[in-house]
């Protein structure tokens, strides 16, 4: 069951084939290939407006693409959109809950959702809540959650079904020291199981630091991807990034 | 709060008006563009249609309520006349009493014609035709022609000497105009059902500049009268007034300023209540604050519509006025109408008008400054934990097999919005809509339709406002169905089953008490909660397709008109036949709402994935349930224009024949139609005509002979059928004047045959088996399409009919998906007609 939830053969467990999104007469994405092995953790990193999140909301099947192809695991994102919801675990940039429902209560829904014993998935996920500090908040309305708090309810949501593949947008947006701190460590322990992880962010020192696969995009392409090492090319991350981004679309 | 070195308030009020039309705009705009990429049409006209429906609808209601107003006023006198010892009539009576000076000759008492007066005084005051006539007989003969008045004396320019009128008149008039105002200002910037209204996030950031909190307000507080067209068509209510006072002339004049002022009045209040619940309460409270005001806004407008004709309310109203009047000092009302003189003056009004909205109007910023002085730090809080709120009540953890049932309990247990939107809204429309259907009701008294009947339409309500409501409940946080597998329309499923469940358990205890009072009709009633069953899972099924995606800004995005209107199609139609103990009415309306309800599904099936990407949605592939039945829908008005035309200029013996006749013609006409409407998305006629399914085994030839044979057999049954019935005791009546007006048609049986076996099997087949039978298979799949589609076949033709032509259609239908061809189905609806019409 573990082995079919997380997906099987190929190296590649995202196949980003050729996407372009249009909104309108907006081109929000424009032919991105780009793939992503198994059981690496990938950066995506971009300017504001890029094109991360649709990037994302594409892979999550709540999109669809104008044209290309998007796979995980093999899945169709946007055809298979039923089953890709049970490999992957997605955070979105600014989670909003239910006013009226506790955290354990959304837990307790979203296990029910994923087909899963409320009771035994929380039970799963007792260690990671303490380490989050969230044991009392969880008996708390959604309502009164800061915005911390609802990154890492939303973080617990995205792990509930120990997904295959976990996509983070923007996960530490919001996040004190501690917490990120700890969103790191469990992102190192989370690939270490075998698990992907992708997230976009706008910090260049916590991609050089987790990430052994990176990939920059702007205005809606793919400017470069690789290893950390490839797109570095023996300079500093940040350098790269302004270099590559100052110069895409002129 | 310090204010030094704050951007001017009237800047800050321009700026933000700007960017609120603009924004309204910007909106309009990309609704027209992504209509406009889904359908491929370049205009929409239906928006424009919409809007001026809308503002219709609103002089309407003002004009109603002004009605109101000038009823409520002659109501009074009359009660006043009548207290004098004198009996209102119509001028009809009076005039057929001849010279008032005249003694009663007892002769010509006959000659008086009462009737007229007689019925009105049963209809408005009750009691029969007999003790009513008796009454005013008696009257005539104690007091002559002088112990009545004139109607018309009363009706014709009341208020010009204001010194002659009971101060009850101003007491009455005032509650209608109080009513009038508490409506409008409850009204707000449109009767949508959200009242999530997370404007926080906005408010924060234009709070963020350096302004005054009044000035950052004073833009919404405008908002109201440009949403709302109740608003800018107030003055037709204070038109109408006062064109009854005084001469429609002056009432056109007065109207402006008088009615604009209290519009803009009302806009501010109603924006200043808003922001200060918003503002000064705990976030649970504000849902059911601003769930009673939307709630008082909705009473108001049901209210005039339902009260026109309510003799009995307005004198029951008109007495307690009498006893308010010594109490409450009546002068404000007085001179808003008239004036201070002794005598009607329209100047004095007019000032007296501007005056009483320019009050109004200070009272409503004074809300607005104490609701918004201390910004947004103000008040209210965030929600205090309530330890009685987190428990689960037994109802929940009744649900708690299913994750969504559980939450959408939880949320219906906390949110005190949810209860009052979803109780008192229906419970006073429905109470409205009985009251309305009071005619119904008294032919009911006494049996057990009539509650049963209530309970339906408490039944309906309950769901149509419960939907939206539920849906609007979710807001920004549906981002979450998308991450669970089948996520979203799980949710939406649930929702409707849950609510559907919940609805039933209120009808069914409803109509348990009536087999408890009448158990003689205990089946009758077994059958009606069957049929609410299925009506009811419809309904709710209908009103989870209007959910739509919030904006980024946390505003709830109102689902189009025209869906909405969708999903009310046929929804009184089940609750009008139980009422009248119609059968074949309540039935249509179960069949036609819950195909309504599954060609809604269909499209929303297809609009579904696409919800949170407005841009890659796409119609669902033609030829669908909706493009079938609204193809056999517009036939079948055609022909009701048709059959109208046959019996205008027909002879009484040939009516069959030009029935016939016009059926024939516009089912081909409606063929014709679709056949292109179909082309043009390309779909050929031969995509129609034939069907290969992994079902499709039966060849050619064997599934036309098979055909006739069932033909055959079915018109066999069918003419058995109706032998049963002419002998059967409750129908032999029924079946002598069917076959009297039968057998007078017999010599034009073969034109009958061109007709009937010529032409209306390719059209019907085509309509309800090529186009309906076929989507409906694509969406309820299997034997429940079989059933319903033939169901719909059915209910399009007479009652008497309605069982073998039921199996007729599932014949075809079989036969149509078994051999893969729509011609073998023509053929068999061929046989079946033409045996039974030359038999």
């Amino acid at each position: 069951m573990e082995n079919e939830r997380r997906g099987g053969g190929g190296t590649d467990i995202v196949e980003i084939v050729g996407v372009s999104k249009n909104f309108g007469q907006k081109n929000a994405l424009r032919d991105v290939t780009w793939c992503l092995p198994k059981g690496q953790i990938s950066g995506l990193l971009g300017p504001n407006g890029a094109g991360k999140t649709t990037l994302f909301r594409l892979l999550m099947g709540i999109l669809k693409c104008s044209s290309g192809e998007l796979r995980i695991s093999g899945l169709d994102c946007f055809e298979d959109r039923v089953a890709v919801k049970g490999v992957v675990g997605f955070l979105p940039d600014e989670p909003v809950f239910y006013s009226y429902l506790s955290g354990r209560e959304i837990l307790e829904l979203s296990a029910g959702m994923h087909d899963l014993c409320a009771v035994e998935a929380i039970r799963k996920l007792k260690p990671l809540i303490s380490r989050l500090g969230m044991e009392d908040a969880l008996g708390a309305f959604a309502e009164d959650y800061s915005r911390g708090m609802k990154k890492k309810l939303g973080l617990l949501l995205a792990l509930i079904h120990a997904p295959a593949l976990l996509i983070l947008d923007e996960p530490t947006n919001g996040l004190d020291v501690e917490s990120t701190r700890i969103f790191f460590e469990l992102m190192r322990e989370l690939s270490e199981g075998g698990t992907t992880v992708v997230f976009s962010t706008h910090l260049m020192d916590q991609v050089e630091r987790l990430c052994s696969h990176v990939a920059i995009i702007g205005e809606g392409e793919l400017i470069c991807s690789g290893t950390l090492d490839e797109v570095r090319g023996g300079r500093g991350l940040e350098e790269v990034f302004v270099e590559l981004t100052s110069t895409v679309g002129k | 709060m310090k204010t030094l070195g704050a951007t001017p308030s009237r800047k800050v009020f321009v700026l933000l008006w700007k960017a609120a039309r603009r924004r309204s705009a910007a909106r309009k705009q990309r609704q027209r563009e992504l209509m406009s990429r889904k359908s491929g049409a370049r205009r929409n006209t239906l928006g424009g249609l919409t809007n001026l429906l809308g503002i219709l609808a609103m002089v309407f209601l003002h004009a109603a309520l002004a009605w109101m107003f000038i009823d409520a006023v002659k109501s009074t006198r009359v009660i006043d006349v009548e207290r004098g010892g004198k009996v209102v009539v119509s001028s009809y009576m009076i005039r057929s009493m001849g010279n008032p000076a005249k003694s009663d000759p007892a002769g010509e008492m006959g000659e008086i014609d009462y009737d007229f007066d007689v019925r009105a005084r049963v209809r408005d005051l009750g009691g029969n035709e007999t003790s009513q006539k008796e009454f005013l007989s008696k009257h005539y003969e104690s007091f002559g022609r002088a112990g009545f008045v004139d109607e018309d004396e009363i009706s014709s320019n009341d208020l010009s000497e204001p010194e002659r009128l009971p101060d009850s008149v101003w007491m009455l008039g005032g509650f209608v105009i109080l009513w009038w105002l508490v409506m409008i200002v409850c009204q707000g910037e449109g009767l949508e059902m959200d009242i999530q209204r997370r404007r926080h996030p906005m408010w924060e950031w234009i709070q963020s500049h350096p302004v005054r909190p009044v000035a950052a307000f004073a833009a919404d507080l405008l908002a109201p009268l440009v949403a709302n067209p109740v608003y800018f068509s107030a003055p037709v209510f204070w038109g109408m007034i006062f064109g009854y006072v005084f001469s429609p002339w002056i009432g056109l004049l007065l109207s402006i300023p008088v009615g604009l002022g209290f519009a803009l009045a009302a806009s501010v209040l109603n924006k200043a209540l808003e922001i200060s619940v918003m503002l000064r309460m705990a976030p649970r409270n504000r849902g059911a604050v601003l769930g009673l005001i939307s709630w008082l806004g909705y009473a108001g407008m049901m209210l005039p519509l339902f009260s026109i004709n309510a003799e009995p309310l307005k004198r029951f109203l008109a007495q307690k006025a009498d006893a308010l009047s010594a109490l409450i000092p009546s002068f404000p009302v007085r001179w808003v109408l008239v004036g201070w003189g002794n005598e009607a003056s329209a100047w004095q009004a007019g000032i007296c008008g501007v005056f009483a909205a320019s009050v109004l109007l200070i009272v409503a910023i004074g809300v607005a400054w104490w609701g918004v002085r201390q910004g947004l730090q103000s008040g209210g809080g965030r929600a205090l934990p309530n330890q009685r709120l987190r428990e689960e009540p037994a109802g929940v953890k009744f649900c708690s097999g299913n994750p969504l049932y559980r939450k959408e309990m939880l949320w219906f247990w906390r949110d005190k919005g949810a209860v009052i939107q979803a109780l008192l809204i229906p419970l006073t429309i429905a109470s409205f809509q009985v009251f309305n259907l009071r005619g119904l009701m008294s032919s009911a008294v006494g049996s057990w339709n009539g509650i049963a009947g209530c309970a339906i339409i408490c039944g309906t309500y309950f769901l149509l406002v419960l939907g939206p409501r539920s849906l609007a409940s979710e807001g920004a946080a549906l981002w979450l169905a998308t991450t669970w597998p089948r996520g979203l329309e799980d949710l939406l499923k649930a929702k409707a089953r849950l609510w559907w469940m919940f609805s039933s358990a209120i009808v069914l205890a409803i109509l348990a008490v009536v087999v408890w009072m009448f158990p003689a009709d205990w089946w009758r009633i077994l059958l009606v909660a069957c049929g609410w069953m299925v009506f009811g899972k419809s309904l709710a099924e209908k009103a989870v397709t209007l959910a739509t995606v919030a904006s980024s800004s946390g505003e709830a995005e109102p689902a189009p008109k025209g869906r909405q209107w969708a999903a009310m199609l046929g929804t009184f139609v089940f609750s009008a036949g139980v009422f009248t103990a119609n059968w074949s009415l309540a039935v249509v309306g179960v069949v036609f709402s819950t195909l309504t309800a599954s060609a809604m599904w269909q499209n929303f099936r297809a609009r579904l994935p696409y919800l949170f990407d407005p841009w890659s949605e796409k119609l669902p592939p033609a030829p669908s349930l909706m493009h079938a039945m609204i193809a056999i829908a517009a036939m079948v008005e055609v022909l009701g224009l048709f059959a109208v035309l046959v019996h205008s200029f027909s002879m009484e013996s040939s009516v069959w024949f030009g029935r016939t006749m016009a059926y024939g013609l516009v089912g081909l006409m409606a063929w014709g139609i679709m056949v292109s409407f179909l082309a043009k998305r390309g779909v050929t006629g031969r995509m129609i005509w034939r069907w290969e399914t992994e079902k499709t085994n039966v060849s050619a030839m064997t599934s036309y002979v098979g055909a006739v044979m069932i033909g055959a057999v079915l018109a066999g049954l069918a003419m058995f059928y109706m032998a049963g019935l002419r002998v059967f005791p409750p129908t032999v009546e029924f079946m002598r004047s069917v076959d009297a007006l039968a057998s007078a048609d017999r010599g034009l049986i073969p034109i009958m045959l061109i007709m009937a076996v010529g032409m209306a099997p390719l059209a019907e087949e085509f309509l309800f088996r090529g186009l309906l039978f076929r989507a409906l298979d694509r969406e309820k799949g299997g034997i429940a399409a079989l059933l319903w589609s033939s169901a719909y076949f059915a209910i399009y033709h007479p009652p008497v009919s309605w069982l073998p032509v039921f199996f007729v259609g599932v014949g075809c239908a079989w036969l149509y998906k078994k051999s893969g061809r729509l011609g073998p189905s023509v053929l068999l609806h061929m046989t079946y007609n033409a045996i039974v019409i030359v038999a």
